[in-house]
């Protein structure tokens, strides 16, 4: 595959697991205030 | 099925040189979706989530805020008319009530002091001939039936907010056991 | 700010989006003429002269993986040394042939597969797998030996291994063959707990029928398992994998 597109689907990758890993956080802190 | 480690170490098409030298495009894809999310569910908190709740919360806020307003208003008109009976020598307090009472009939109570009963309600009732507490504290289950059914779109108050024993506290000026029952007047 | 929170995920790909592009236009030549002049020197030690890797993709842009060309005249075994040299080259993907059929098939790996059979045989010649009385459970002074027997055919793995379990004649023969098969079966998951692969490794029980050569079938010294190496497979790894003739 060419290197551009190796390059973009990382980066989306990369940005979705960001995306993922906010949401994660903003459960955990959910389950803070609720307690 | 196992497969040696000999064919491996012939192929080495891995990505690792591509990622030397852009590792920092895919760190800053990550703090992009990291402040993406951070903005969808923490920088926004202040306004969506208080909007949502004043709407699912307090449907009923308004009118209440206006009856409260309504019934706060008129000064001790019923406080006044009760007087009349006990002291009837001051002849100021006497013509006092009837001015005083904002949109009643000269003879007739301010039928927005009961809770559920908004200037809308009042008109409706003033059509029908109902304009004293006495009244909608006599009233018995056919006559509550018959003005259920004028109400329209009210239908169902009467009993729900229960204007009866409502207008019996309010006629006989028990402001106490009327606040006891209902809350502030 | 009122921004529905789907447009600002899009939002943020189509900028990650962006910034990739951005970099692979400013990185991407250097890496491929870097490749490109490693994959000349190492066709040229491989003497393949006439070769040469295209690191082209599609649309044009630049890629990891070469299409090689131009070895029309040379012979297979130097197009195999050519494409295997162009692999090594750090960074270069799976290497292709512009007059190849991709339908190659890897080298076949070298087996020694009678080696383990000789080498059950001598483990088992001296001691057996030992289980509880009329039971396929297996005795725990066995384990050892099961180790043992584990490593001998472990170079075996990619052949078909049967398991056979073989009881004396004593009692019914039904039974006998139920019996069997369950301590083939207890014998076969104690090796495959030993890291021999499931795939190859068959259990079956044959009761009385097979009596040790010059033993009478109600001498209990029938009662055994017997391990036979069936056939031997060739690992072969996919062609996709590995750079090759074709």
């Amino acid at each position: 595959m060419p290197i551009l597109f190796e390059l973009v689907i990382l980066a989306l990758a990369a940005y979705a697991a960001g995306l993922g890993l906010g949401w994660l956080a903003w459960r955990a802190s959910l389950r803070r205030r609720r307690r | 099925m196992a497969r040696e480690p000999a064919p491996q170490k012939e192929v080495s098409g891995t990505m690792t040189e591509l990622l030397q030298n852009n590792w920092w495009v895919l760190v800053a894809a990550l703090l992009l979706g990291l402040l993406v999310a951070w903005w969808i569910y923490f920088g926004r908190r202040r306004t969506r989530v208080t909007g949502q709740r004043r709407d699912v919360l307090d449907q009923g806020a308004d009118p209440a805020a206006r009856n409260q307003a309504l019934i706060d208003s008129p000064p001790a008109a019923p406080a006044a008319a009760a007087t009349v009976g006990i002291a009837p020598v001051p002849a100021v307090p006497v013509t006092a009530p009837p001015t005083a009472a904002p949109g009643a009939a000269a003879t007739g109570d301010d039928l927005t002091r009961i809770k559920g009963i908004g200037p809308k309600l009042r008109d409706l009732l003033a059509e029908l001939d109902v304009t004293r507490f006495e009244q909608v504290a006599g009233w018995s289950e056919a006559d509550i039936d018959r003005i259920d059914a004028r109400l329209g779109r009210f239908q169902g108050r009467i009993r729900r907010d229960d204007w009866v024993e409502q207008a019996r506290l309010l006629a006989a000026g028990d402001t106490a056991g009327y606040e006891s029952r209902f809350g502030r007047l | 700010m009122p921004v529905r929170p789907s447009i600002a995920v899009v939002a943020g790909a189509a900028l990650t989006t962006c910034l990739a592009v951005l970099a692979a236009q400013v990185s991407a030549p250097a890496l491929r003429a870097a490749m490109e002049r490693q994959a000349a020197s190492a066709i040229a030690r491989a003497g393949g002269a006439p070769i040469r890797a295209e690191f082209t993709g599609l649309a044009g842009l630049s890629s990891r993986n070469p299409v090689l060309s131009g070895g029309e005249q040379l012979d297979d075994a130097t197009r195999e040394r050519v494409a295997r040299a162009v692999a090594r080259v750090p960074g270069v993907g799976g290497v292709r042939w512009a007059d190849g059929s991709i339908r190659a098939t890897g080298g076949t790996l070298p087996l020694a597969p009678l080696h383990c059979q000789e080498d059950v045989n001598a483990l088992l010649g001296a001691r057996t797998i030992r289980f509880k009385e009329g039971s396929s459970a297996i005795d725990r002074g066995s384990r050892t030996l099961l180790d043992e027997v584990a490593a001998a055919l472990r170079p075996c793995v990619g052949s078909v291994i049967a398991v056979t379990g073989h009881t004396d004649a004593r009692g019914s023969e039904a039974a006998n063959r139920v019996l069997s098969r369950q301590r083939a079966d207890a014998v076969r998951a104690a090796l495959i707990e030993r890291g021999i692969p499931a795939e190859g490794l068959r259990a079956r029980g044959l009761g009385s029928a097979q009596p040790v050569e010059g033993l009478l079938p109600e001498d209990p010294a029938n009662r055994r398992i017997e391990f036979s190496v069936v056939a031997t497979m060739p690992l072969k790894p996919s062609p996709v994998d590995t750079p090759s003739a074709r």
